[in-house]
């Protein structure tokens, strides 16, 4: 598995996507620390109103919980990127290079989901700390405390997660419809329908649409990055459980289709 | 030694055999030609064999694997280009085959330049697989299934799509293959192609195994000759021998001798023979050109 890994960090690098990717993040980054940094100083907001609008200067500090509040946006992108892996297996045809070569399915799609998985997770960290870099640029290196960073590494950590439970669905979707236009329509369909779902509902019943937050994934990744310390322990426990049956359930499906799968 | 035995493989698409029933088995360092007319089941069979589809009945055995574990540690000896060539559009032919180096675990990093001076295509530079002709393509997944070293290699029409001195290159390149111990099985829809290489045959019409011969004995049914039919085949075969100096000739039955040689002197054979007291009761030119064969084959089996 990890050889299999290894070969498709080596494809992905031969190309030119990660780098284009990596000066895509940079530049929202500075587009994004130099806007809000235009913005705070002439908006006169506090930050019970809006923490990041009522920041009073833009550091390397205040920097950490603006990058997470843009990671679910940021994390729509490198998942995308990171999803052509398991796309161009089925579009290019070379999974049946794996597959008749005597590669086990099990080993072939566990290995895609964690190299999604892992390209996903170290773009939304390369945003972090582009994010950081750009706010210790324009507002110094700002009061870093352990329970900053250790705040910090915790929502990181949730952010993580929940980015692996939509490369779980991204990967099962690429491996079980083997075709790259409809794999990427229904998992824009899968993606964004719940966001909307929950949106519409919030209008008319907002506490049936405040419980659904609970269990729909983008509306999760937002509640743990922004108000991830507010949440009880109750709370906190069940949106990872959420974030791993997310994870677990697509995988399991996803490799009990592969296996049976005929390969065109 | 067997490489590979197929017994009743069996595939249903919507409630249609296109594989049925076939059983046959490989020898090692043979080159096996399946033939069939395009949607015969040629590519479904070989589908099945490298586990890309899975049968719907009967059994496939590997290397004297028959076991799900066990093919699939078979599959390893095996090297494959099923329907058209796979690679990553966007790389070039090296990066393509270190990404495949690396994947596989071959220690070797000079297994790329050699399997690419195998095929031939040491000088493509930068340029990209998708920019390739057929033939080089072709020619590079062919180097993907060599960089493995395998002992048996599937190829499925591998001269599909290419120009005539391509398909020379691609029929060399397997000639060489075979010349050093490796076991081939390839389509066809193209039997003059085959018989240029292949040793045996398998020819499938519908899904169905309809025939299954040796080189040899195709080029038996497709041999032209005389067939004499006399009353006295012995003292034929003797005149014959004696005054015109036939050798190449066969018994066929208690009556028909069949000559190979000659053929343009089928008047000389007839008043040698009646002038000798044989009854001459017919004789015509038989056998067929490959084509006719094959046609005969397929249209014997509709």
């Amino acid at each position: 598995m990890l050889r299999i890994m290894q070969a498709d960090l080596y494809r992905f690098f031969q190309g030119k996507l990660p780098y284009v990717t990596a000066a895509v993040i940079t530049l929202f980054s500075a587009m994004m620390v130099f806007v809000f940094q235009t913005a705070i100083s002439t908006v006169n907001v506090s930050t019970e109103e809006d923490p990041i609008l009522g920041m009073e200067v833009i550091n390397g500090a205040e920097a950490v919980s603006m990058a997470f509040g843009a990671m679910n946006l940021i994390m729509w992108v490198v998942l995308a990127v990171g999803a052509i892996i398991s796309m161009a297996l089925f579009d290019s045809g070379t999974i049946k290079n794996e597959i008749a070569t005597g590669m086990g399915r099990i080993q072939l799609y566990l290995s895609r989901l964690a190299v999604t998985s892992g390209l996903t997770v170290l773009f939304m960290a390369f945003f972090l700390a582009v994010v950081v870099v750009f706010g210790i640029i324009v507002g110094g290196l700002g009061d870093w405390t352990g329970d900053l960073v250790l705040d910090a590494l915790q929502v990181f950590a949730t952010q993580a997660l929940f980015a692996v439970g939509f490369c779980s669905i991204c990967t099962f979707l690429a491996f079980t419809l083997r075709r790259e236009g409809a794999a990427i329509w229904v998992y824009i369909g899968v993606s964004f329908a719940p966001v909307i779902l929950v949106s519409l509902l919030s209008l008319a019943w907002p506490d049936i649409a405040g419980f659904i937050a609970h269990y729909e994934l983008a509306s999760l990744m937002d509640l743990f990055a922004e108000h991830g310390a507010l949440l009880t322990s109750f709370e906190f426990v069940r949106g990872l459980l959420v974030g791993l049956a997310y994870i677990a359930v697509p995988a399991v499906a996803g490799i009990l289709l592969f296996k049976r799968a005929d390969i065109k | 030694m067997k490489v590979l035995e197929t017994r009743g493989l069996t595939k249903i698409y919507g409630g249609a055999a296109a594989v049925d029933n076939v059983s046959l088995t490989i020898e090692k360092g043979d080159i096996y030609g399946l033939i069939g007319q395009n949607g015969a089941g040629k590519t479904t069979f070989m589908r099945m064999v490298t586990s890309l589809a899975h049968p719907d009945s009967g059994e496939i055995e590997l290397f004297g694997k028959a076991d799900d574990a066990g093919l699939q540690a078979a599959r390893k000896r095996m090297g494959s280009v099923i329907e058209h060539p796979a690679l990553y559009p966007n790389l070039t032919a090296k990066q393509n085959l270190e990404y495949y180096r690396i994947q596989r675990g071959i220690p070797n990093k000079g297994a790329v330049q050699q399997s690419l001076e195998f095929v031939g295509l040491t000088n493509t530079g930068k340029k990209k697989f998708k920019d390739f002709s057929m033939g080089m393509k072709q020619r590079l997944a062919l180097a993907l299934t060599l960089m493995s070293k395998p002992d048996f290699i599937i190829l499925d029409e591998p001269i599909n799509g290419l120009d005539p001195i391509g398909i020379v290159e691609i029929r060399e390149l397997i000639k060489s293959l075979s010349n050093s111990g490796v076991t081939i099985l390839l389509s066809s829809h193209i039997l003059t192609e085959l018989s240029q290489i292949a040793t045996k045959y398998a020819f499938i019409h519908d899904g169905r195994l309809v025939k299954n011969l040796t080189h040899a004995q195709l080029q038996e049914e497709c041999k032209r000759a005389l067939s004499l039919s006399v009353d006295d085949v012995a003292k034929t075969a003797a005149l014959l021998e004696t005054n015109l100096g036939i050798t190449d000739y066969k018994q066929v039955s208690a009556t028909e001798l069949r000559v190979y040689e000659l053929l343009d002197k089928v008047p000389e054979i007839t008043h040698l023979l009646t002038s000798e007291g044989i009854r001459v009761s017919a004789a015509h030119e038989v056998g067929d050109s490959l084509e006719d064969y094959y046609q005969k084959i397929i249209g014997g089996a509709q």
